[in-house]
């Protein structure tokens, strides 16, 4: 319960909702029982009326008449309002859930987003909040409904007969207590190992169909597809025990209902005839039970899954408590000329995948790194793949803090500056580029919020992404193109471009750039580089790249080796022979 | 998501279910079995209440039949448990063959098709689209048929109790296959909406995500927070809309229950009081029967509700599986003949072309035109002799994976391909295949043991596989793990790094006797320590072994024996190193762009 707990909390902004919606569902829940006893009753009663012609008409029909069309109407229209309401109130649980969810991310240090971005993480967490989402609607609703329900009836019942009432309080509760435990205890194990199991199905048929070339030349198929078999037996044996255990819970509603009218019946007819109440009251108690059972009926499956939601919330719980960068509120400064100074920095890649395991290996990436880069200067660092480049991104972002030495731009230390400060500071072209699902316009208003639209079409010509409408045949507003999911899929190379269109649009007093000719053919590379230096000229420029071309441009060159910087003496040099 | 796909999906679907339909019959057998002790259950306690209530009768008389109820709730429980059960076996049986069709299918279609997507987004169709039918076959199905079954089975032991009940039930449902029309069609269309919407938006908020890092390099996450939220409230209110409209219907549904409860008890207490004079003499035995049925008679239909977006769920999932099996395969070009076994594996190519329409297939290629496919191979020859070392260059799309996939037998062609003086078509892929072996770009490390990945599923004994591994320059990842062979390599090789993973990956394709060695950049994602060991590795092999590697890097050019210059699809430039770096301006101009700090 303790991982829930914080969520629950923020069920209280839409405390008012929230209570609408289960005060309708109760409503809807005692109108239905309400109509179910009255008819009893009526017929009942009528009935023993119509023996003799005298009590046939003196008898008040009216009242009771219009009271069964009054439940009848009310328990639609009530029905009818709870699910407006709870759903409006589920959408706006939602939205309150992830702007809840990408507040806490936005915190988090790069290493540990790009640790979510891998895989299918985010997208069992984006499904986890889902599940809590659901905890609303599934699990609250019904539950305090029933409690409330089950009060009301027994304290209405308790009118006629305390024994009666005692009775049927008590199987009610018994149920309201007994059936969430059990089913949450029945659930729990096999929902678990549901989980892993079909976690371990996915990831085999990935295994098979990434390794379908291997499968195919290695004549490995028959065995591979045998053993995928047997995992995808094995989770439909556990799907088949939890059908199991959820047909239970439908068995035990219908047997649950139906023995408790009787039980009720049971006792009412002795109290009866015994003289205590009438005919007509007893009717009335039988027909309430069985109506009442309504309000209970949900609860054997919301608790057979809870378990899952609990886990669900234990993810988010464990991703929201991760280490944060901490930016100051009050920046020391703003940097404004471009002056970088490393000094003495290390730093070790730890990868959070390996944390828990014997193998960890956290080599220093950057190791007693000093590098003073003058303001307005213009320097590439080379290297092989691996050598430590992109993690001097990396630190400049503060996407990874240093285990030693400091880091300043214009003499403070970037730890001082604010975040607004920082990246107003600075420039990125990173190495990976997320295009978003949006327009091309809002991709590239995303660097420059007021930028016009001719400003915009100038950037995108600059960058060559206006070859991206010639290609794809389309003759709208070029800014107007769906990019990403839904939309177009760019290459490698229009990544590239789309990546340097937003740097353009960012002046800075420091540019830097990782791989910026990636994917790019040479001469393409040359014009978006000439471009892009020319509008950045006066800044401090980084270029981060394993390719010789448009090093004549830079001022000064540095090579890096196992996480050192040399300066390359070998600028001038041979370009291939 | 047209309407005639869709209508396609469903018809697939309902065919799908064809093995599974003794479970359906008996799920739906022990619904109708539940229905009718219902009607036997409210008969009797509609008797002992009359009696109790009418006759003065004492619980005592009546022992009998309070245990008759008992039975009769007992029985009822064990026949919807039952029905789930059953509902589920059908379920679960549809679900292991589409899923054994999906793979079938896949494995025809070969890698080149599944290279063309992420592996994520097959298995996703194979694994969870495959579940989403579940509901649709266990519950919605049966509960189909129950919806209009049980409720007639009640009209006719209504009816001659009390004709204007019988028409009352007639009339408030009215003619259940108009309901199951009017909610069926709008509520369906509606939470087809509803979950498009979710899904929108939950992709949305996926897409922030992702771009987060993005977003904080341009300090804008306050605006995309406010972007986020202004779609939730945008999403929330138009689909609200649409809700409106989707519980209307189901509400009418709703209504008409209550309401003829309403008539029913209104009824029959006017006619016991002498009200109403038409529709017969009516006993309280009769009254009680009516109004414990009455719920009751509503309700299949009501449940069937609830399943509405179980049935929209299985069809988009049906509509992307389908989606998949109606890709157009390849025609198998393998023959009967073995392959020589003793001759050396000369390789000889004429002519050979690969055109795009040959493979690929789905809706969009079958529009377009003839003229619209180019040819991935143009009308290549070339020769290459036992034990050379063959380098395939090339920029990106020139054909050079096409042509190896070509050569493992994955690909149509056109022309002629021979192997040891035999044609490829004649020839069992199977004895072709058993003398290669393959090592892509990124290294494959499946979920099990050291030995589990080198011997992938042939018969190997541990020695071969450390022989294997030793060859492959990898005997130090054993000594990181704890339990040596057996120790189990995480999912993606999460415990090795991509060199290390790499030569596991290397070590499987020489753990048995390889003739012919196809290898499609080894080493383009390594850094260059992991690729001088596996490069090592690669020259110790033995000398009768042909090699052929697709490569970018110049370096490895050097140690080649035979180059093959690929662009556009036709081979541009054949000759050793030393030859073309004389003689062809094309391998020159190659060499010039790409020098990359890699090489040096």
């Amino acid at each position: 319960m303790n991982d829930l707990w914080p969520f629950l909390k923020l069920y209280r902004q839409h405390s008012g909702m929230l209570s609408l919606g289960i005060l309708l569902a109760i409503v809807t829940l005692l109108a239905g029982l309400s109509l179910l006893s009255l008819s009893g009753w009526f017929i009942t009663a009528t009935a023993i009326a119509g023996l003799t012609f005298n009590t046939a008409q003196t008898f008040n029909f009216f009242t009771p008449g219009a009271g069964v069309r009054g439940f009848s109407i009310a328990r639609t229209a009530a029905r009818y309002a709870e699910r407006l309401v709870s759903h409006d109130a589920t959408f706006r649980l939602l939205s309150g859930l992830r702007s809840w969810f990408f507040n806490k991310l936005i915190p988090l240090s790069q290493e540990q987003l790009g640790q979510y971005r891998k895989g299918e993480l985010l997208d069992r967490l984006v499904a986890d909040i889902d599940a809590l989402d659901q905890l609303y609607l599934r699990l609250f609703s019904p539950l305090l409904s029933a409690v409330v329900v089950a009060l009301l009836f027994s304290l209405f019942i308790a009118c006629f007969s305390a024994a009666v009432a005692r009775v049927a309080l008590l199987v009610m509760m018994l149920w309201i207590i007994a059936m969430p435990l059990l089913f949450y205890l029945l659930g729990l194990r096999t929902g678990e190992s549901m989980g892993v199991r079909q976690a371990r199905l996915r990831q085999e048929v990935l295994d098979y169909l990434q390794g379908m070339a291997e499968q195919q030349i290695y004549g490995s198929d028959a065995n591979t597809r045998a053993r995928m078999a047997e995992s995808e037996q094995k989770l439909v044996a556990d799907q088949s025990r939890m059908a199991v255990i959820e047909g239970f819970g439908s068995a035990l509603f219908v047997f649950g209902s139906g023995a408790a009218a009787l039980l009720v019946l049971y006792i009412a007819s002795g109290e009866m005839s015994a003289g205590l109440f009438s005919g007509p009251v007893m009717v009335m108690m039988v027909f309430g039970m069985l109506a009442s059972f309504e309000a209970l009926m949900p609860l054997p499956v919301a608790f057979q899954f809870f378990s899952h939601t609990r886990q669900a919330a234990s993810r988010l719980h464990q991703v929201v408590h991760s280490p944060v960068v901490v930016f100051p509120q009050q920046a020391a400064g703003e940097a404004l000329k471009g002056e970088i100074q490393f000094t003495g920095v290390s730093c070790r890649y730890v990868d959070n995948s390996y944390v828990n395991n014997s193998y960890a290996n956290n080599l220093p990436i950057i190791n007693n790194l000093s590098l003073h880069i003058l303001a307005g200067s213009h320097v590439a660092l080379l290297g092989k793949t691996g050598c430590g480049k992109s993690t001097l991104i990396q630190l400049l972002s503060r996407g990874l803090e240093p285990a030693v030495g400091s880091i300043t731009l214009d003499g403070l230390l970037i730890q001082e500056l604010s975040e607004q400060a920082l990246y107003r500071a600075i420039t990125f072209v990173p190495q990976k580029t997320h295009v978003f699902s949006a327009t091309l316009r809002e991709n590239l208003l995303l660097a420059a919020p007021v930028a016009t639209d001719e400003q915009l079409l100038t950037v995108v010509k600059d960058s060559g992404l206006n070859g991206l409408a010639a290609a794809r045949q389309s003759d709208g507003d070029l800014l107007d193109l769906w990019l990403g999911q839904g939309g177009i899929a760019l290459s490698g190379g229009e990544q590239r471009r789309l990546a340097i269109a937003r740097a353009l649009l960012k002046p800075a007093p420091i540019l830097v750039m990782d791989e910026p000719g990636e994917g790019l053919d040479v001469s393409s590379e040359q014009a978006v580089l000439e471009t892009v230096l020319r509008q950045f000229k006066d800044s401090t420029v980084i270029m981060i790249t394993h390719k010789r071309a448009a090093l004549e441009k830079m001022d000064q060159v540095f090579r890096m080796e196992n996480g050192s910087l040399f300066p390359d003496s070998l600028l001038a040099r041979r370009r291939f022979v | 998501m047209s309407q005639s796909t869709q209508k396609q999906a469903y018809l697939w679907l309902l065919r799908q279910i064809r093995p599974a339909w003794q479970w359906l019959l008996t799920s739906m057998g022990l619904g109708l079995l539940n229905g009718v002790l219902l009607i036997v259950q409210a008969s009797i306690m509609a008797v002992m209440i009359h009696q109790l209530v009418m006759e003065g009768a004492t619980r005592a008389m009546l022992t009998e039949d309070f245990f008759r109820v008992l039975m009769l709730v007992v029985a009822r429980g064990a026949c919807t448990w039952g029905r789930e059960f059953c509902g589920f076996r059908a379920g679960a049986c549809v679900r292991v063959d589409v899923r054994k069709l999906l793979l079938d299918k896949l494995r025809r279609l070969g890698p080149p098709v599944i290279a063309e997507r992420p592996g994520g987004s097959w298995s996703a169709i194979a694994v969870e689209q495959v579940e989403e039918l579940q509901e649709f076959i266990a519950k919605y199905l049966p509960q189909m048929a129950l919806a209009v079954m049980v409720p007639a089975i009640m009209l006719v032991v209504v009816i001659p109790q009390s004709w204007v009940v019988g028409i009352i039930f007639l009339v408030t449902a009215p003619l259940i296959p108009v309901f199951m029309l009017l909610v069926g069609m709008k509520a369906a269309q509606a939470n087809r909406k509803n979950f498009q919407a979710l899904s929108r938006l939950g992709g949305f908020f996926l897409d922030r995500l992702q771009g987060l890092a993005t977003l904080k390099l341009f300090a804008r996450t306050r605006f995309a927070q406010t972007q986020l939220a202004n779609a939730s409230e945008d999403f929330r209110i138009k689909t609200m809309e649409v809700l409106r409209l989707a519980f209307l219907s189901a509400t009418v549904l709703e209504f008409f229950a209550s309401v003829s409860i309403a008539l029913v008890a209104v009824f029959l207490g006017m006619s016991f009081l002498g009200h109403i004079t038409f529709g017969g003499e009516v006993t309280l035995y009769t009254g009680l029967f009516l109004l414990l049925l009455a719920p009751e008679y509503y309700q299949p239909l009501r449940e069937l509700g609830t399943y509405y977006h179980a049935k929209a769920k299985a069809v988009g999932a049906a509509e992307e599986i389908l989606d998949v099996l109606s890709q157009k395969e390849s025609e198998a070009h393998c023959g009967k003949l073995s392959l020589p076994e003793a001759r050396p594996l000369t390789l000889e190519v004429r002519e050979l072309s690969v055109s795009a329409n040959i493979r690929s297939a789905g809706p969009a290629s079958a529009e377009a035109s003839e003229s619209k496919f180019p040819l991935l191979l143009d009308h290549l020859s070339f020769r290459i002799e036992p034990g050379t070392r063959v380098g395939i260059i090339g920029s990106s799309g020139a054909g050079k994976t096409t042509l190896i996939n070509t050569l493992m037998g994955f690909w149509n062609y056109q022309g002629e391909i021979k192997i040891a003086g035999q044609s490829l078509a004649d020839t069992r892929l199977d004895s072709w295949r058993i003398a290669i072996a393959w090592l892509g770009q990124q290294p494959l490390i499946i979920h099990g043991s050291v030995y589990d990945n080198i011997a992938f599923g042939r018969e190997v004994s541990p020695e071969q596989c450390l022989d294997a591994l030793a060859r492959a320059q990898g005997m130090d990842i054993l000594t990181n793990l704890p339990n040596g062979l057996d120790s189990l390599l995480k999912e993606q090789g999460g415990n090795l790094s991509v060199g290390q993973a790499q030569r596991v990956a290397l070590a499987r394709a020489l753990v048995l006797p390889v003739r012919f060695l196809i290898l499609d950049e080894p080493t383009a994602s390594l850094d260059s320590a992991s690729e001088c060991l596996v490069l090592d590795a690669l020259n110790a092999l033995a000398d009768d072994c042909t090699v052929i590697t697709i490569t970018h890097r110049i370096s490895q050019l050097k140690t080649m024996d035979q180059i093959l210059m690929l662009e556009k699809g036709r081979l541009v430039a054949d000759g050793s190193p030393a030859t073309l770096a004389r003689e062809s301006a094309l391998y020159q101009q190659f060499i010039m762009n790409s020098g990359s700090l890699e090489d040096e």
